[in-house]
């Protein structure tokens, strides 16, 4: 029986790159082992007719045949026959023996092989394994048994490699996992803000005036720990139900150079160390179906949850109290959110979520759809419609300094409801080389009190609009940016429509962000009231009372940005973007109201800014940033505040500038 | 992302930082393009001062004033509410007074809060409440603002805006005790019916904070105001954010249909630090029944303040303000003779006697003794000074904006002798006495012996004790032991430091100023040492008597002490809001220049930045501000240095310049 077990390796054909002697061998012995087996054939069928053949048969193999061993032993032998006549032909081939059969050349009237080796045809055969079976099947539920399985050892702290807390494997059941993020934010601002100085009290002698020692230093610590619970399969499909927890602890530290700045009582002094925790994220969300073979979905999500009402936070972008119902279609070229919020009190140092406190009466519905690849291939569009609700007017709301902030100490300080409506058009992502993101809002809709004053008192209707565009172009490992920006302003703030757009809680990112001193610092406008041109991370020249707890404010002077900057990739982890950006006033009207000063300038100035973005592990996890701007100001600016325009950095009359040195660790 | 084709240096950090570096720079303006950029659009000229509103004025005649008065009661009829009203011209001469039949005959003071010290629970002819309210309207306005009493009510109160917890009291704290009756500026009425004579006049009741007092305008001028008084209570409204349709107002708007102020200089177009002045919250939309000056009514003489008409008639004529033979009380510098302040930059207006008569020309200083007096060219110079910062200051409360500050302006000596008084064209009235009552208070709360003279009076106090001392026990407690008795300098910015109800200003709950009260006896009629100081001195001018001759403050014998003069340091009453410093020549405290009439730190601006101004041309030993190592913002009561003067922002209309003083 040499022929089978010689079966076995000759199992691989021969290679045309074996020399042509070792296949002339090769090539004998196929021949050989086909006739032996051939014969081997023949005899096993003779012995199913023959009994003395198949007794001698017995007695050599030592063992009794049956009629179906026989028979199975023929078939076999007849396969490895076949078997090594395909052989000798694939040598044949290989070496040129059988000409029309060369590779690449065809006999006419013959069909050419459909390998180079024909399949061994024997319907009695096992089917041959296939190729992701070669080694051996082992059936195992899931991927981190396999890697149980091998030993893999898991460690808390690697968020890379397998780690329970970052939902790679369950934490209990079949398929509920949890999900752990922890970020630690520590930021150091030194800014130079104009401040005033109080109405009857001062911080040292020879105060006279009205513009004191300019200067706000803060020491800001947010941890933030965000905990999910998830049902479902983490790898394939989104999952069925996530409930997630993120509360945030934040500790600030401000100094001052004037008294009744961080609080309305001036004897509180110039240093105020405040900290609060605040919820972040606290939702569910239920993943009610899917509607196609690419997991296109609709989620429900109800609770404290991140939303971001167009691409760059123009409109509304925050952690508010809502439900959300979102999904997406057509293998994710069309997403869709229906939102409607009530916004949470925000504590006043920290801005972080205060539940504490009875929710706001304010609402805001969303409704809008993105189309990908629309009009161009890498091009997201989106059509929203938002709808801002707010029945404050009879508060009577004081933050934790002591600051009226609702109504806002201007004009007659009576309170005022207003529905906002915004249309709006926004679009990111890229023409060719050209990246580009856009965003156009027309808002109309009506204050029932105008706190400057309208005819009869019956309040006003709002026609505002806002535009951005901030195209981009990358060249190797530089990109350069232009942005525009143009907010409208209220020209005729004591007319019955005014022009004033004014955002629901806006949190741009847009023309170097939170590097540039004007969207990062909010100047006060001082001997003007209770407001402040801008928000701290604000854009907008919205003259609220506070970012965080006070109410839209459409009688605002708008605001026109123009900007150019790059962002430079001088290592691939250390990057440094700059901006310059150039702002003048829509209108001063509203200034000019509120200070009672005719003839105020438009130009806001030059607010020149750079950041140096560091990520030694060429990651997110640790992050070091640090950028300065300064505010050259323009004559507007010159008209409202004590601007020297001393370019010295610690002086009383220096530059206005703005430091912020920032690191954060990301788990 | 690298490709090998290019040169290495392409990709070398310090190449990527030196191209990023460049491009900032490139981007500045005027960077590496050489050319400046066309978005730097400075304009020095861009703040450009605006003109003076024209003043000439006209008066009331008789057939005005019965017009208005006929409008009102119609609609107090109307209203089913009989009504007292008076009518009173710019300088406060009384044009008429009616009371309706059935209008009430007297009214409690009584700002409804319990509060039992000081004006409170007194009991007032509804005649005087009325006048009270007309003299509001005419004085507090002006032909570039115009306000009402309730515009006052806005501005007294121990919060601005009232009602706003935390926030510093009203801006002009402390104004509804001015033009008293006991005053040694204001004038009494004349005795003759059917007699006007020079203002300003003094008011029986100070300044009102009740509605339903208001300008009266003629051809869009300033003539007058009107006061109507329908209720039995004379009070004040707490909460300024309810829309409540009060009717004295509402009959007061009728009575100035035809009358009205014009539309763009109300208060409520006026933002002061950003919040806008009360008005009016009724509008014509409120009245009962259309407007008519249909009937007749029957005037009502008020003992010392109104003799009543000529026979025959109902009403007065007023006086035109201004004119130039002095007949309100009010003349252009040179009309009646020589130009007194040549040195001011527009012409400037005086105070006569009626009879072509300049009253407080420059003068010597009659204290300190010691040579160090201020001399009457100083007196002068000074004036010339302050009104020329006048002249140049952006005015915080008139229409149009960068008009220039519209202030009287009153330098006196060591004794709180008036030295110089002068005003610009258009200054409210109000400023005129107020201004002296701001000099008077700093000058002598700058003396080592105020807390002697405080103590020492002996009339009953509002305080907790009952006594005068106790202001000074508590001022020495909370400021230091020296305080009132060291020397230092105090402005009226600091005397109100200490003088409102909670200390620090407007944070509730405190304890209270130490020239003021517990919030349980304070209130707008009781507003502590200052009320004390005249109560006795407005009770007696409720009975229509003439002033005293020390003037306020000596509640007869048992107050403060009359000086060489014959009156007492304080004669016309304190005052307790910004607007005046002290004056020293060397470290010699001489006397106080007052300013008032515009915003609180325009006032402060025109004093401090005058005196300022003149010491650098006043030679050798120059009257000046106090040294600073005197001032009184050194000390840090509680934590908080007190203020000494309060500039504001943007001050002039012809500069660009920020923090002046």
């Amino acid at each position: 029986m040499a022929a089978m077990t010689a079966l076995t390796g000759a199992a691989t054909p021969p290679h045309a790159s074996v020399d042509i002697g070792e296949l002339r061998r090769d090539r004998r012995m196929a021949d050989e082992l086909y006739s032996a087996t051939t014969g081997d054939a023949a005899a096993f069928e003779k012995a199913l007719k023959t009994p003395v053949l198949r007794s001698e048969l017995e007695r050599t193999l030592n063992r009794q045949l049956s009629d179906e061993t026989l028979q199975a032993m023929a078939s076999h032998a007849r396969a490895e026959a076949d078997y090594w006549a395909s052989y000798r032909r694939g040598i044949d081939m290989a070496i040129g023996a059988e000409g029309p059969l060369i590779m690449g050349r065809r006999a006419p009237g013959r069909a050419p092989p459909s390998s180079e080796a024909e399949p061994i045809v024997n319907p009695a055969a096992l089917p041959p394994p296939e190729p992701f079976e070669r080694g051996g099947y082992v059936p195992v539920q899931d991927r981190w048994r396999i890697l149980d399985a091998l030993g893999r050892r898991e460690n808390l702290l690697d968020p890379y490699n397998t780690n329970t807390l970052k939902a790679d494997k369950p934490i209990f059941g079949e398929d509920w996992f949890v999900n752990v993020a922890a970020i630690v934010d520590i930021l150091y601002e030194p800014a130079r803000v104009p401040l005033g100085v109080g109405a009857q009290y001062i911080a040292r002698p020879l105060e006279n005036n009205t513009f004191g020692r300019y200067g706000r230093t803060m020491l800001n610590q947010t941890d933030i720990l965000s905990v999910s619970l998830i049902k479902g399969d983490t790898a394939y499909k989104p999952p069925d139900l996530e409930f997630r927890l993120t509360p945030a602890f934040n500790f600030n530290h401000t100094d001052v150079g004037e008294i009744g700045v961080l609080n309305i009582d001036p004897a509180y002094g110039q240093t105020r160390n405040d900290n609060f925790i605040g919820l972040q994220e606290g939702f569910i969300d239920y993943h009610f179906r899917n509607v196609s073979e690419y997991y296109d979905f609709d989620s429900v999500r109800v609770g404290i949850q991140p939303f971001n009402a167009d691409f760059r936070g123009f409109l509304f972008q925050d952690n508010q109290l809502g439900v959300r119902l979102f999904g997406d279609r057509d293998a994710n070229r069309w997403q869709y959110n229906l939102a409607y919020f009530r916004r949470l009190e925000k504590d006043t140092n920290s801005g972080l979520n205060d539940i504490g406190q009875a929710v706001r009466q304010d609402g805001v519905f969303i409704a809008n759809l993105f189309r990908q690849d629309f009009p161009v291939h890498g091009f997201t569009s989106q059509i929203a419609f938002l709808r801002n609700d707010n029945h404050e007017g009879g508060d009577f709301h004081f933050d934790k300094n002591g600051f009226l902030v609702r109504p806002s100490q201007i004009g007659d300080n009576r309170g005022y409801n207003y529905d906002a409506n915004y249309l709006g058009f926004n679009g990111d992502g890229h023409f060719g080389r050209v990246n580009l993101t856009t965003s156009a809002y027309y808002l109309f809709g009506h204050l029932s009190h105008n706190q400057f004053g309208a005819p009869g008192n019956k309040g006003s209707d709002i026609s505002a609009f806002f535009v951005a565009a901030e195209p981009s172009i990358d060249f190797d490992w530089a990109r350069f940016r232009l942005s525009g920006l143009y907010a409208s302003g209220a020209r005729h703030p004591q007319s019955g429509t005014v022009g004033g757009f004014d955002a629901v809680f806006e949190n741009p990112q847009f023309a170097g962000a939170d590097s540039s001193f004007w969207i990062r610092q909010s100047i006060p406008l001082i001997g003007g009231g209770g407001v402040a041109l801008n928000t701290p991370n604000g854009v907008l020249a919205d003259l609220r009372s506070s970012k965080g707890e006070g109410q839209s404010n459409f009688l605002n002077p708008g605001i026109m940005l123009a900007g150019i900057g790059g962002d430079f990739d001088i290592l691939p982890e250390l990057r440094l973007s700059t901006n310059f950006n150039y702002l003048r006033f829509d209108t001063t009207a509203p200034l000019e109201f509120l200070r009672h000063q005719a003839n105020i300038p438009n130009s806001i100035g030059w607010d020149l800014s750079a950041a140096l973005t560091y990520r030694p592990l060429f990651t997110q996890n640790i992050v070091f940033r640090l950028s300065g701007a300064v505010l050259l100001p323009g004559e507007g600016t010159k008209a409202l505040f004590n601007t020297p325009g001393g370019l010295g950095l610690f002086g009383n009359d220096g530059l206005l500038y703005s430091v912020l040195a920032n690191v954060i660790v990301n788990y | 992302m690298t490709d090998s084709r290019r040169p290495r240096f392409l990709h070398h950090p310090a190449f990527r930082a030196a191209m990023a570096v460049l491009s900032v720079w490139c981007m500045a303006p005027g960077g590496c393009g050489g050319g400046s950029s066309g978005a730097n659009n400075s304009n020095p000229n861009a703040i450009t001062p605006a003109a003076p509103v024209a003043d000439t004025s006209p008066n009331l005649t008789e057939s005005d004033v019965n017009t208005i008065v006929l409008q009102a009661i119609n609609e107090a009829t109307a209203r089913g509410r009989p009504a007292t009203i008076a009518v009173v011209d710019r300088v406060g001469n009384v044009l008429a007074v009616t009371q309706m039949a059935g209008a009430p005959v007297l009214a409690t003071v009584t700002s409804g809060r319990g509060v039992t010290t000081g004006l409170e629970t007194v009991q007032v002819p509804t005649t005087l409440a009325a006048l009270a309210k007309a003299y509001t309207g005419a004085y507090l306005s002006s032909n570039g603002n115009a306000f009402s009493t309730r515009t006052a009510n806005q501005i007294v109160q121990e919060h601005f805006n009232p009602g706003v917890r935390g926030t510093p009291g009203g801006p002009l704290f402390g104004v509804q005790f001015s033009q008293l009756a006991c005053s040694d500026f204001n004038t009494a009425a004349s005795p003759v019916a059917g007699g006007t004579n020079a203002g300003p006049h003094r008011s029986p009741l100070g300044f009102s904070a009740d509605s339903g007092g208001l300008p009266i305008y003629k051809n869009g001028v300033l003539a007058g105001g009107i006061g109507v008084m329908t209720k039995t209570i004379y009070g004040a409204n707490l909460n300024i954010f309810a829309v409540p349709i009060d009717d004295d107002e509402v009959v007061a708007i009728a009575g100035t249909t035809g009358y009205a102020a014009p539309p763009a200089i109300t208060a409520d177009n006026i933002a002061v630090g950003g919040l806008t002045l009360q008005y009016i919250d009724a509008s014509s939309a409120n009245l009962a029944a259309p407007v008519s000056a249909a009937g007749t009514f029957t005037p009502l003489p008020v003992a010392g303040y109104w003799a009543g008409p000529a026979a025959g008639h109902t009403a007065n004529a007023g006086l035109i303000y201004g004119s130039a033979d002095g007949a309100s009380g009010v003349a252009p510098d040179g009309a009646l003779g020589p130009v007194i302040y040549p040195g001011t930059t527009q012409t400037s207006y005086v105070f006569t006697d009626g009879a072509g008569h300049i009253l407080y020309q420059p003068t010597a200083g009659a204290m300190p003794a010691d040579g160090n007096a201020i001399t009457a060219a100083e007196a002068k110079g000074l004036t010339t000074a302050a009104l020329n910062v006048a002249y140049s200051a952006r005015a915080a409360i008139r229409v149009p904006t960068n008009s220039f500050a519209q202030v009287t302006v009153t330098v006196v000596d060591l004794d709180g002798n008036v030295l110089a008084q002068a005003r610009t064209p258009d200054a409210p009235i109000f400023g005129a006495d107020v201004s002296r009552q701001k000099a008077r208070s700093a000058v002598f709360f700058s003396r080592p012996d105020a807390a002697a003279k405080i103590n020492a009076i002996t009339a009953p106090a509002s305080t907790v004790t009952g006594t005068f001392a106790d202001y000074i026990t508590r001022s020495q407690l909370l400021i230091g032991s020296g305080t009132f008795s060291n020397s230092l300098a105090w402005a009226a910015v600091s005397i109100g430091d200490v003088a409102r109800p909670f200390y620090p200003d407007g944070i509730d709950g405190n304890q209270p100023g130490s020239l003021s009260l517990p919030f349980d006896r304070w209130s707008v009629f009781s507003t502590g040492l200052q009320v004390d100081l005249v109560t006795s001195d407005i009770v007696a001018g409720t009975t229509g008597a003439l002033a005293p001759a020390t003037g306020c403050g000596n509640a007869n014998g048992r107050g403060l002490p009359p000086t060489a003069s014959g009156k007492t340091q304080l004669a016309n009453g304190l005052q307790i809001f910004s607007g005046s410093v002290p004056i020293y020549r060397g470290n010699v405290l001489v006397g106080a220049v007052g300013v008032s009439g515009d915003g609180i730190q325009q006032d402060s601006l025109i004093s401090f930045l005058g005196l300022d101004r003149f010491a650098a041309q006043d030679g050798a030993n120059p009257i000046a501000n106090a040294p600073a190592a005197i001032r009184v913002d050194l000390l840090k009561p509680a934590g908080v240095n007190l203020r000494y003067t309060n500039c504001p922002a943007a001050p002039f209309v012809d500069s660009t310049v920020q923090n002046p003083c």
